[in-house]
């Protein structure tokens, strides 16, 4: 029924919370010792989806299991309870107890597993230098800054060697400095340990730093699963490009042809929108694009260039004049802030195109992805 | 909806694979103790108002001849024919909305000098304005029995013994004295609401309503009081639920000139002849009363009293008080304290050091007889200083108990509609008068063998109290970050042990504060133990009202005895407050 592979398998979960559906029918796995990321906007049912897993939240359908055993089935009527599960878990809010000290946080799953003192004390220590808070053993934990209770708070959850550990948007109360440092501990820890987590989060860059696959959820589904680089490189649907911060143009399909050779499965799109302008993408040929139909074409902010590139030809691509609005320097970079008849769009750049306001924005067609829009189709 | 706790046995079969690791230890039986006891809480809270409550309802429609109806009005129409009951209802009234008014203004009035002025002293007259609070009304009656009865007060006798001169006071006895005690010790209920919000209030709302050209006491009419007004109604609905319902001080200061209140009518009715009929027909409709003024309390006034202003930054501005609106608030000050709690404590005492009360301490004659006699001779007294104990600490520890579990259930237990109907449910006691639990478990008790036990006492005590103790600790229990007993949870630990390691280490501030509120409030207890006593089981209060009989002295030792209690509990409360952890 399941492979050593995988260490958590999630099937068809659903849970509502009176009427609003939370989880609409939720499929995936995670491989022993990778890490998946839940990513997603406020409100999805990623944390949802991941107390569910823990047992602090009951789905109403579907089946959770965890290295082969069942922890929930809604048909067999099992519902392990959280301490049954054998986990550990990292906390938005940390959760750790102001009353005990930071070795007292740290022990209490293995003190609860009734493992005797000196191994207790042992493994305390080892799990404090791993996180580097052996000099803060036996300070009283409320002591402790929001970076080292979050460290605290990881002992915590890995101390007991658990078969899988969850992360409930770790960072996100930690400050952008900090944030980057822990995740690349977070990292490193990942490496050393080798422990199967699930990370959920609301953070592109936490998601692709930590994991080696990505679940991005929105109202409750399932938007896009697979590597990172494969969703960043082509997001499967527009709520993904967006989500993924790429630009959104609006349009109206006037034009579908083959793209390249025959039989290959890529369709090259012309989208009109504005007032006369054109931007050309592409989309794999199954798709719902008619002549007319509404469209949306995506593409990356890197790929939005404010100059076109040498050896292309404007069959390449689409070009079109911009007007830019705010330059902002952001590191080796410059970010343009442009509009094109009244559409917000953002580029980088090397070179602030010093006083010319008056742009031309080049994007090439495979860096340009068209997808259907729902709704109603209007001829023009 | 499947329990969270249903666990077919075809789990066992499945976890067979995965049973590599250590299952956690457990420290204490948990099967499904997680829904259970919650569950079982509320149960048991909802049993323990139904039960007395439905008695009373069929004692009510139970005619006193039995032959014919079964059922029958007659004792609601006896009611109405019963002489003097609309002057009780009337006494009632009147007291109610004069100790509500009094106490109201002189509550906010004590707690804006302490809270925004800078009078000299207010740290300890921030301590001194509570004590009432915790002290007993019924023995404040007493006290100023002693101190201004007519022809043989403290004040008056002394006045002539020292000075010469002969004033007359007001009498103490009737519907004045007992709104001049019960404001004196219902004003602390007030200002315990308003000092919160006018500590927390933002200056600069006051301030910015005196730049705009508004004078000192227009900007307190419209900006202060409009502010605290969700908590100064709350308080102030308390205090008249509270006053009107309350039998001990009439009892003292009204019943003894022939004026009855709705609270010593259903004590006559009981007394030989006993007329369980009307003192039932009359408790359900008080409880009928109560339940329409708590509905309308829990829309209207409830659900404001935790949107006062929050946060840390706000300093309010402290007023500077010189020339006569310091000796105003001074002289306030002074007299409450002077009148609420020095004069009445010293008075008991005096009381309590003289062979024989003739309103005039003599330091010469001055004897520790009466405390030798009810603290070794009497058998009374010495009963009732065990049974008040037992009730204190055994009513105290079981309903916080049964409160943390039903915080627990109101918390997260079942939908979020029975869950408010449960928790309005567990609060109807809070405004129904002691002396209707007293009649109420009295007719269950004529036919159980609970009739003449403590036990008896001990149910009716935690039936009608433990929702104070619920009010408070499910709103601890709301603000405890659930991540904290989350993550113990996935931690390995059991709801039990989580409860154990984690939740009552946090709430323990709050419960032990719990406990000591409702341990004070049984030591002074009358108006429902006041029917259920027999003769082994008196408590400290009945004790103080049946030596009445023998001797003032008597009444007064053991009246000091009972004071030193309270104030000992009170002393822990400010103790405790002092080391509370904040987390």
């Amino acid at each position: 029924m399941s492979s050593n592979l995988e260490a958590v398998l999630v099937k068809d979960v659903r849970k509502s919370f009176g009427n609003f559906e939370a989880l609409k029918s939720i499929s995936f796995e995670v491989e022993r010792g990778s890490t998946v990321a839940l990513l997603g906007p406020s409100g999805c049912g990623k944390t949802t989806m991941l107390r569910c897993i823990a047992g602090l939240e009951e789905a109403e359908e579907g089946t959770i299991s965890i290295s082969g055993r069942t922890v929930f089935d809604s048909k067999q009527r099992i519902n392990l309870r959280p301490e049954q599960r054998d986990l550990g878990v990292v906390f938005q809010s940390y959760a750790i107890w102001p009353h005990m000290s930071v070795a007292e946080n740290v022990g209490f799953p293995l003190k609860l597993r009734g493992v005797g003192r000196r191994e207790l004390e042992g493994r305390i220590d080892r799990v404090l230098d791993i996180v580097g808070l052996r000099e803060w053993r036996d300070a009283p934990s409320t002591r402790l800054s929001g970076g080292q209770q979050q460290r605290v708070a990881l002992a915590r959850a890995v101390i007991h060697e658990p078969q899988l550990v969850l992360f409930d948007e770790p960072l996100s109360n930690l400050d952008a400095q900090l944030r980057e440092q822990m995740r690349l501990e977070l990292k490193v820890l990942q490496e050393r340990l080798q422990f199967t987590a699930i990370y959920v989060t609301h953070d592109q860059i936490e998601a692709v730093a930590l994991a080696r696959k990505i679940v991005i959820m929105n109202h409750g589904r399932i938007e896009a699963i697979g590597p990172p680089e494969q969703i960043f490189e082509r997001p499967p649907t527009s709520f993904v490009a967006r989500f993924l911060g790429f630009n959104v143009v609006e349009g109206v399909v006037s034009r579908i042809e083959p793209l390249g050779n025959a039989g290959t499965a890529t369709i090259s799109v012309d989208l009109a929108f504005g007032t006369d302008r054109l931007i050309r993408g592409m989309a794999p040929s199954g798709s719902s694009l008619r002549i007319g139909s509404r469209a949306i074409a995506c593409f990356r902010r890197e790929h939005t260039q404010l100059s076109q590139p040498e050896g292309t030809v404007d069959a390449d691509g689409s070009v079109f004049e911009a007007i830019v609005n705010a330059t902002s320097y952001i590191g080796l970079h410059h970010e343009f802030l442009l509009t094109v008849d009244g559409i917000e769009l953002r580029a980088f750049g090397s070179a602030p195109s010093a006083h010319s306001r008056s742009v031309r924005a080049f994007v090439r067609l495979r860096d340009c992805f068209i997808f259907a829009q729902p709704g109603p189709d209007r001829g023009s | 909806m499947a329990p969270p706790d249903a666990v077919s046995p075809t789990m066992s079969d499945s976890n067979q694979q995965g049973c590599a690791t250590v299952q956690p230890k457990r420290l204490l039986f948990s099967r499904s103790s997680e829904a259970l006891l919650p569950w079982l809480a509320v149960a048991l809270g909802i049993a323990l108002i139904a039960a007395p409550l439905a008695a009373m309802l069929l004692q009510s429609l139970t005619p006193a001849d039995r032959d014919g109806a079964i059922a029958s009005l007659a004792n609601f129409a006896a009611i109405f024919r019963t002489r003097g009951i609309y002057d009780a209802v009337l006494n009632t009234l009147v007291i109610g909305v004069a100790v509500t008014v009094f106490s109201t203004v002189l509550g906010f009035a004590l707690a804006w000098i302490v809270s925004r002025t800078d009078l000299p002293g207010r740290a300890l007259f921030e301590t001194l304005n509570l004590v009432p609070f915790f002290l007993s009304p019924y023995v404040g009656a007493i006290s100023w029995i002693y101190l201004a009865a007519p022809y043989g007060g403290l004040i008056h006798n002394s006045l002539e013994y020292y000075f010469g001169v002969d004033v007359q006071l007001p009498t103490i006895y009737g519907l004045g004295g007992v709104i001049w005690v019960l404001t004196l010790f219902y004003a602390p209920y007030v200002y315990l609401f308003v000092i919160g919000p006018l500590r927390r209030m933002d200056g600069a709302l006051e301030d910015a309503a005196r730049v705009h050209g508004s004078s000192f006491l227009y900007a307190t009419w419209h900006i202060t009081l409009r502010l605290t007004a969700p908590a100064l109604m709350s308080g102030a609905l308390i205090v008249f639920v509270t006053s009107a319902g309350l039998f001990d001080v009439p009892l003292a200061l009204s019943l003894p000139s022939g004026i009855p209140t709705v609270p010593t009518e259903i004590y006559k009715f009981v007394q030989y002849p006993t007329d369980f009929g009307r003192a039932s027909s009359f408790g359900v409709m008080i409880v009928v009363v109560t339940v329409v003024l708590t509905l309308v309390q829990r829309r209207y006034v409830d659900r404001r009293r935790f949107d006062t202003v929050t946060g840390k930054g706000y300093r309010p501005r402290t007023i500077r008080l010189k020339g006569w609106p310091l000796a105003a608030a001074l002289g306030l000050e002074l007299m409450y304290v002077g009148t609420a709690i020095v004069l009445p404590l010293l008075t008991l005492v005096l009381v309590s050091l003289s062979p024989i009360w003739t309103g005039v301490f003599e330091p010469t004659r001055a004897t520790f007889h009466n405390y030798q006699f009810v603290l070794f001779e009497s058998v009374l007294a010495r009963d009732a200083i065990l049974n008040s104990l037992i009730l204190a600490v055994g009513g105290a520890t079981i309903s916080v108990l049964l409160a943390l579990f039903q915080s627990y259930y109101l918390r997260s237990g079942g939908t979020r509609r029975p869950r408010s109907i449960v928790d309005a449910t567990l609060s109807l006691p809070l405004g129904i008068p002691p002396i209707i639990f007293g009649v109420a478990f009295l007719i269950i008790a004529v036919r159980t063998p609970l009739l003449g036990t403590l036990s008896l006492i001990l149910i009716a005590y935690i039936a009608r109290f433990f929702p104070y103790a619920t009010r408070s600790i499910s709103a601890m229990l709301l603000s405890l970050h659930r991540e904290l007993e989350e993550s113990a949870r996935c931690c390995g630990a059991s709801f039990l042990q989580s409860l154990w390691f984690v939740a009552l280490p946090l709430l323990k501030p709050g419960l032990v504060a719990a406990w000591i509120m409702l341990a004070i409030i049984f030591v002074r207890e009358l108006g429902a133990t006041v029917l259920l006593y027999t003769r082994g089981t008196e408590t400290l209060s009945v004790a103080l009202l049946l030596m009445a009989d023998r001797s003032t002295g008597y009444v007064a030792a053991l009246a000091v005895i009972q004071v030193v209690l309270l104030a000992g509990g009170f002393a822990l409360l400010r103790m405790l407050r002092v080391t509370t952890i904040e987390t």
